[in-house]
């Protein structure tokens, strides 16, 4: 089996077999990474991977293999998601998530997903979008610190300190909601 | 670090290591990672492109034949044998035409038409 550095010398070159198996080498970690940071939206989440895949393959010409792909990639994926929440694609359909929607307008998916959301999910999307990033790639799929400052274009004090405080953040939230023994817990200020 | 942070660390990595179990389960639906890569590679190279253009005109093209060849009368004339034009004919024979079409049939004329066309020496006249 051929080995990043080879692959992506390939892709490079403009061999799309091999951008291809670049990109099915860290497929699943982007999806979990966009399926969270949209609020575990099905539909976004596909229409925000096609969008880092065609980035990606126009920019592959241009990566200079500085960091590992993965890290490169995840931080298109970051950027094409930060620009589709300046769209307010992202947060409009998470406020509706995180408000409830009135049954009449949830579709089937969403009503099924929230009828099985676990209860730290509901808690990690009322922490601040940059919490949500560093916590989600630093905790959860296990980047290193320099990695994740690399992905979200801070400093490494910066991943730090957003993680510490998302973790305490996190964990407050999640005691609310078991003290309150409320199924959902609203942020301040939401509807 | 002092024992809150310590005990702190440890109701957090509870939490992390329930939600790492979770994401485990989360996996890229293959159609959609298909899709997003056939549309990075396509719609970015123009080479690819315009292979699957001409794939697509060559598709349409066999179609095309395909039903022309479908519809395509079976008793259709084949150039050099003229048997099944004469035949349409009722009046007409195997071996004889009248000097005129007799313009009572569409097929009498069409025949004229096969035969002039094709040249067939010794069907015509007495």
């Amino acid at each position: 089996m051929l080995d990043e550095r080879k692959l992506v010398a390939k892709a490079v070159a403009g061999n799309r077999r091999a951008f291809e198996r670049l990109i099915r080498q860290c497929q699943d970690d982007v999806y979990r990474f966009l399926f969270r940071m949209t609020g575990s939206d099905y539909d976004l989440t596909a229409d925000l991977l096609q969008e880092t895949c065609i980035a990606a393959f126009e920019a592959i010409g241009k990566f200079r293999g500085e960091s590992r792909f993965r890290t490169w990639l995840f931080g298109i994926a970051t950027n094409i998601y930060r620009q589709s929440l300046r769209k307010k694609t992202v947060s409009d359909r998470q406020h509706q998530l995180l408000c409830g929607l009135r049954s009449e307008n949830a579709t089937d998916k969403e009503v099924e997903l929230r009828r099985r959301e676990k209860s730290v999910q509901v808690a990690f999307r009322a922490l601040a979008q940059g919490q949500r990033e560093a916590l989600y790639l630093r905790e959860i799929l296990g980047c290193s610190c320099a990695e994740t400052a690399v992905i979200l274009g801070i400093s490494e004090s910066s991943v730090k300190n957003r993680v510490y405080h998302g973790r305490i953040r996190l964990r407050q939230i999640l005691e609310s909601m078991e003290n309150q023994g409320r199924a959902r817990y609203v942020p301040d200020g939401c509807c | 670090m002092d024992a809150v942070e310590a005990e702190e660390d440890r109701r957090w990595q509870r939490i992390a290591a329930r939600w790492r179990a979770d994401e485990a389960g989360i996996r890229a639906p293959q159609n959609a990672v298909r899709r997003a890569l056939q549309a990075a590679t396509v719609q970015c190279d123009p080479v690819a492109a315009a292979a699957t253009g001409r794939l697509r005109v060559a598709a349409a093209a066999l179609l095309a034949l395909a039903v022309a060849i479908w519809l395509l009368p079976a008793s259709a004339p084949i150039p050099g044998e003229a048997a099944p034009v004469l035949q349409a004919h009722p009046t007409i024979h195997d071996r004889w035409l009248p000097d005129e079409p007799c313009g009572r049939y569409s097929s009498c004329v069409d025949a004229y038409a096969e035969l002039a066309y094709l040249e067939v020496p010794g069907l015509r006249g007495s």
